[in-house]
């Protein structure tokens, strides 16, 4: 049934963005309907480059906000038809190395200005801006933009590689030149203007009530379609049981990720539907590489790949997954979310070996109960592993309990460091950890892979690669599938390769279940910007609800 | 002593035994058995108090966790106490640079709200075990003791019956021992049983904020914080709990009254 | 008296400026990266992080930070903070009106509901109500204030639907809406909050003043007005009622910081939009420059409630008048 379900969504998801589709044409008998979201912290600040870099600051912003361009239904995110046109009407290859954009004539700022080539300028000259902190991973291989007309601009980049158009084109959100070139770069999010920004998206800024909600109302004058949702409200509820319970009370339309424990609650209210959609979402236990007092050396224990194995094997992570995200879950072999389907998946093995099993495994690398205290030792040392998270995160907590039951179980003495999230950062930046929990909204680009876990990477002070784990293997068959006209065969060679050496216990990577009230029609939720097209839902007639009127 | 007061003393003896002996008898509370089927099962033979989302058995956790609990909540109560009592009557029997000095010092202790005090404190530190956490827990609880002591040894100093030993040429330190500090513990006592409550809460909310304690048993506190998801699926998750934790604050409460009427047999 | 205030008040200051001192010591030795909240997950090359750490100012020593913070106060300037990217000022500006209406409220009901009770079970002991009053206080306040909200807004708000489930107001009520509707709208969204937080506290004043009248009520000139004849009410209004205030007044003092405590967990519950959450938050992301700034604005706050209380000490009983 479930996967019927997200086999519908999957096929209904193509064309859900070009712009004369049926459901805008029927638009034309008014704006109405109103859609209340749960987002877990404030977004004082709803403007791209110079806002917080969280989920839920870009489910506001990117409303407010267009993209050049926004991925189509494959999520491929390789090659110059990658994208579906947006705030760009067309883009060109000039050569290996440079893309020519257009800027659609049609699209204005919400205070009538028009869009041009100035505001893209001005925005890239923000984001290298080293106060801004843009993820240097996206502005790295870009050399430059250069303004060609008052719409048009030629983007260079550093090499050729086959997601260009995806990297500047995703990522780039122009901001308004003329509103913001007269503010200091430190200036920017105390300025009136994110107070009350001014963007160029199907939906305007309204108001914030701080702590509270942000408020936005339909662009009537959207120039890709006028929105058939006239309020948008994003309400700021940080407790997620605080979340569940406004869903069940009707006073919020969306909830994504929906527990499995709360469905049959979900699915008691008649006015409430559960639909799945794909996600972004990996959870896994990383394994630090490298010792924590010098990370030149090899981790004692983890630094032994038979060990990483049967530390992997003791866990039943189809369980544990089911247990955490329900039934339609599914444990990856390497780091790959649902949403990088189109990269054949490498699966890992959803059950755990039998403790025997694991035990001889770690016996063989030289981990036995030598003093009888129920513990693994090797050379007097005692097997033990800490799994540190930030305190802030319920379903890692959830994760690294179940972690810790199974591997003590197996002799392994696991203990918890659950911990506020800069003191994590402090310790995973500075390599002191055993097992990172993390839990990752992966990027669209299988790219972002160099971020993480390539050599290059594990070099750097600040990388996303906290483990340090470098394998030469790896990093080639990486760089091969980047540079290759069709890079699917490669970055599935590389992710085997990954499954093979396991560098983590890949825990899940989920479906998002969502739960939304059903007088919502032509809903489409994205995997990696949710609400993308949330200004195509529209109101069944004849279920509105006073809210939506 | 009164009926109640032997509930009280029955209660803690209940509470005691399962703090002391649980552990030995019950199984580990870290087991999760079978994850798959065994998750949020309601009590039954095989587990008396049910088992959790983890399928872990719930009377055990409790049993590990009374130990926990009651250790944080009693080392916190004493710190608290005795360092409250003795700034307490010191500052309020008044005349000396000390007893100016403590007096400031209480104020200033009282002057920030102690979750937060506990907050700053416990980040600045960083996560620590039981017995420490404890401790430290105390240590930010006396201010509010010694202010309570010091007000009602302010207020007794001026008592008929005080006056008149002093009248009688004790000196002045065996007054304030014999006569004023008696007196004076007696709403201390009160809020120090009220302070048994405070600490295991204290801890909850802690853990809560994720600067509880490095415990691998559960405490109380975590557990009722747990629970909150499951509340509509497996209430027993709360009451549990809950349960333990309303009986260890009422059994240190009857215990406080009667204690307060043994100091003080004159008042009702 | 005015020179008395005038010494109180200094004290007060010194007071409220040491533990300012300490805070912003104990702020600067805590473990952790502030920039993890600025930079979430992305990498970040040194020139970037060496930009951010001086536009944050966390790159400074004690003393640097300890003279900034000086100046800052004189100007009205607390910094930035961290997690919001706005000035602290206006973030705690932002947040302050709430918790002081959950507050205020709890503090209301607490020193008359709550005070009427106790003096009430002092005057009736021994009797079947009494019992019931005591295990009513002890399990009120055995019970963690989290766990009551929840319970709370599982019946009122989700089965019963009566109430709505969190929030301060709903965002749904028009900008422009008649006062009433959104006086009805606040009220609404208080109930719940204002329930667990007085459940959770009540049992202080009840339990303090019922001692505290026991107290008075064992005294000479108590018993001497019941000899008399006078019913047990009058006595207790006329004879009890002020003496028995002390304690009162002393706890008054407290009562900031205990509501401020309180806060933390029932705003979080409730995701009520209030100063609790926003400093736990604050601290846990090592805003440094946000629990300055709130940490300042609580302890002015607690010294002034300290400051009155003292006053009102002196108004109460007149015997300390002297010291």
């Amino acid at each position: 049934m479930i996967q019927r379900i997200i086999l519908a969504c999957l096929l209904g998801i193509s064309g859900a963005l070009t712009p004369a589709t049926s459901a805008c044409a029927q638009a034309s008998t008014g704006i109405r309907g109103t859609v209340v979201l749960a987002i877990p912290a404030d977004v004082s600040v709803p403007v791209p480059v110079v806002g917080l870099p969280y989920t839920h600051v870009a489910d506001v912003t990117d409303q407010l906000f267009l993209r050049l361009g926004f991925l189509k239904s494959s999520f491929r995110t390789v090659g110059d038809e990658a994208l579906t046109p947006m705030l760009a009407r067309s883009w060109r290859r000039v050569d290996s190395l440079t893309l020519a954009f257009e800027l659609d004539p049609r699209a204005t700022w919400h205070d009538g200005a028009p869009v041009t080539t100035h505001d893209v300028m001005f925005t890239w000259r923000l984001m290298v801006n080293p106060a801004v902190g843009t993820d240097h991973t996206v502005i790295e291989p870009i050399a430059g933009i250069d303004s060609t007309g008052a719409r048009t601009f030629r983007v260079r980049f550093r090499r050729t590689f086959a997601e260009q158009l995806y990297l500047i084109g995703f990522n780039l959100q122009p901001l308004p030149a003329h509103l913001l070139e007269r503010i200091a770069v430190d200036s920017i999010t105390t300025s009136g203007y994110a107070a009350q920004p001014v963007g160029n998206g199907p939906f305007r800024f309204e108001r914030r009530v701080p702590g509270e909600f942000v408020e936005l109302r339909a662009n009537s004058a959207f120039f890709l379609g006028t929105p058939t949702i006239g309020r948008v409200v994003f309400r700021v509820i940080p407790d997620p049981a605080a979340r569940l319970n406004l869903l069940l009370s009707g006073e919020l339309d969306v909830l994504e990720y929906v527990p499995p424990t709360a469905m049959p609650q979900v699915r008691a209210k008649r006015d409430l539907r559960v639909v799945t959609f794909m996600s972004n979402l990996v959870l896994y236990g990383r394994f630090n590489t490298r010792a924590a007092d010098d990370t030149a050396r090899a981790h004692p224990v983890l630094g032994d790949r038979a060990v990483r194995e049967a530390l992997v094997s003791a866990l039943d992570r189809g369980v544990m997954a089911q247990r955490i995200y329900g039934r339609n879950a599914s444990v990856p072999g390497a780091v790959q979310s649902v949403s990088w389907s189109w990269i054949r998946p490498v699966r890992g093995t959803a059950g755990a070996a039998s403790r025997a099993k694991v035990r001889a495994a770690l016996a063989n690398a030289g981990w036995r109960d030598r003093d009888g205290d129920g513990i693994l030792d090797r050379n007097g040392v005692p097997l033990r592993v800490g799994i540190l998270y930030p305190q802030t995160s319920a379903v890692r907590n959830d994760f690294a309990l179940q972690m810790q039951a199974m591997w003590r179980a197996v002799g392994i003495d696991a203990h918890l460091e659950r911990l506020p999230g800069p003191v994590v950062a402090e310790r995973l930046n500075a390599g002191r950890f055993d097992v990172e929990m993390g839990s990752v909204n992966q990027d669209a680009s299988p790219m972002s892979l160099t971020q993480s876990w390539s050599c290059a990477s594990a070099r750097e002070a600040r990388s996303s690669n906290k483990a340090r784990w470098c394998n030469p293997e790896f990093d080639r068959l990486l760089a091969n599938a980047m540079i290759d006209k069709d890079p699917v065969p490669g970055y599935r060679a590389a992710l085997a390769h990954m499954a093979r050496e396991t560098p983590a216990a890949f825990l899940a990577a989920p479906y998002n279940n969502i739960a939304l009230h059903s007088r919502f029609e032509n809903v489409q939720v994205w995997p990696v910007k949710s609400w993308t097209s949330l200004w195509q839902w529209r109101v069944r007639r004849g279920a509105e609800l006073p809210r939506d009127r | 002593m009164t009926r109640t007061a032997w509930g009280g003393a029955a209660l803690a003896a209940i509470l005691l035994g399962l703090a002391v002996v649980g552990p030995w008898i019950a199984p580990d509370p870290l087991v999760m058995d079978n994850l798959a089927t065994g998750a949020l099962l309601p009590p039954s033979s095989a587990h008396l108090l049910g088992t959790d989302q983890h399928s872990r058995d719930v009377f055990s956790r409790l049993a590990h966790g009374a130990t926990v609990s009651l250790t944080v909540a009693v080392v916190a109560v004493l710190v608290a106490l005795v360092i409250g009592a003795t700034v307490g009557v010191i500052a309020g029997a008044g005349g000396t640079v000390l007893a100016a000095s403590l007096r400031r010092i209480t104020d200033l202790a009282l002057a920030l709200p102690r979750i937060v005090v506990l907050m700053v404190l416990l980040a600045a530190i960083g996560t620590l075990p039981p017995l420490t956490f404890a401790m430290v827990i105390g240590a930010t609880g006396w201010p509010a003791i010694a202010r309570l002591v010091r007000g009602e040894t302010l207020r007794l100093r001026r008592a008929e019956y005080v006056v008149a030993a002093r009248a009688l040429g004790a000196p002045s330190p065996r007054v304030l021992w014999r006569e004023v500090l008696p007196g004076a513990l007696a709403p201390a006592l009160v809020a120090a049983t009220l302070g048994v409550a405070d600490a295991i809460l204290l801890e909850a909310g802690l853990s809560f904020l994720g600067l509880g304690m490095v415990s691998p048993a559960p405490s109380w506190g975590g557990m009722i914080l747990e629970s909150r998801d499951y509340l509509h699926v497996a209430p027993w998750l709360l009451l549990v709990p809950v349960t333990a934790l309303v009986a260890a604050t009422s059994s240190a409460t009857l215990m406080g009254e009667a204690l307060r009427r043994f100091l003080q047999p004159d008042t009702p | 008296m005015t020179g008395w205030l005038a010494r109180r008040s200094v004290d007060a200051v010194i007071s409220a400026a040491v533990a300012i001192l300490l805070l912003v010591a104990l702020v600067h030795i805590m473990p952790g990266d502030p920039l993890a909240v600025i930079l979430g997950d992305r990498p970040a090359d040194a020139a970037t992080v060496a930009r951010l750490r001086e536009r944050y100012g966390i790159d400074r020593s004690l003393p640097q930070a300890l003279g900034d913070f000086a100046r800052g106060v004189v100007r009205g300037d607390l910094g930035i903070a961290l997690s919001e990217q706005r000035p602290v000022t206006t973030v705690l500006s932002d947040h302050v009106g709430p918790t002081l209406l959950l507050g205020s409220l709890t503090l209301l009901i607490n020193f008359t509901v709550g005070l009427a009770l106790g003096l009430w079970w002092a005057l009736h002991p021994e009797t079947l109500r009494s019992r019931v009053m005591s295990a009513a206080t002890v399990v009120g306040y055995a019970l963690p204030t989290f766990a009551i909200g929840m319970v709370l807004v599982w019946i009122f708000a989700v089965q019963l639907g009566w109430l709505p489930a969190a929030g301060s107001s709903d965002p749904l009520l028009a900008a422009d809406a008649p006062l009433s509707r959104v006086l009805l709208d606040r009220l609404a969204h208080l109930v719940l909050p204002l329930a667990a937080m007085v459940t959770a506290t009540i049992a202080v004043p009840i339990r303090q003043q019922r001692s505290a009248a026991l107290a008075v009520a064992a005294q000479p000139w108590v018993r001497a007005a019941r000899a008399r004849g006078l019913s047990p009410a009058v006595v207790a209004w006329r004879h009890c009622w002020r003496p028995a205030l002390t304690p009162i007044v002393t706890l008054l003092g407290l009562w900031l910081p205990m509501l401020v405590s309180g806060a933390v967990l029932v705003e979080s519950v409730f995701a009520w939009p209030g100063l609790g959450t926003l400093l736990a938050e604050a601290t846990l992301n090592r805003d440094v420059p946000l629990v300055i700034g709130a940490g300042l604005l609580l302890v002015v706050a607690v010294q002034l409630g300290s400051l009155l209380a003292d006053v009102l000490y002196r108004i109460v009983d007149p015997a300390q008048r002297e010291l």
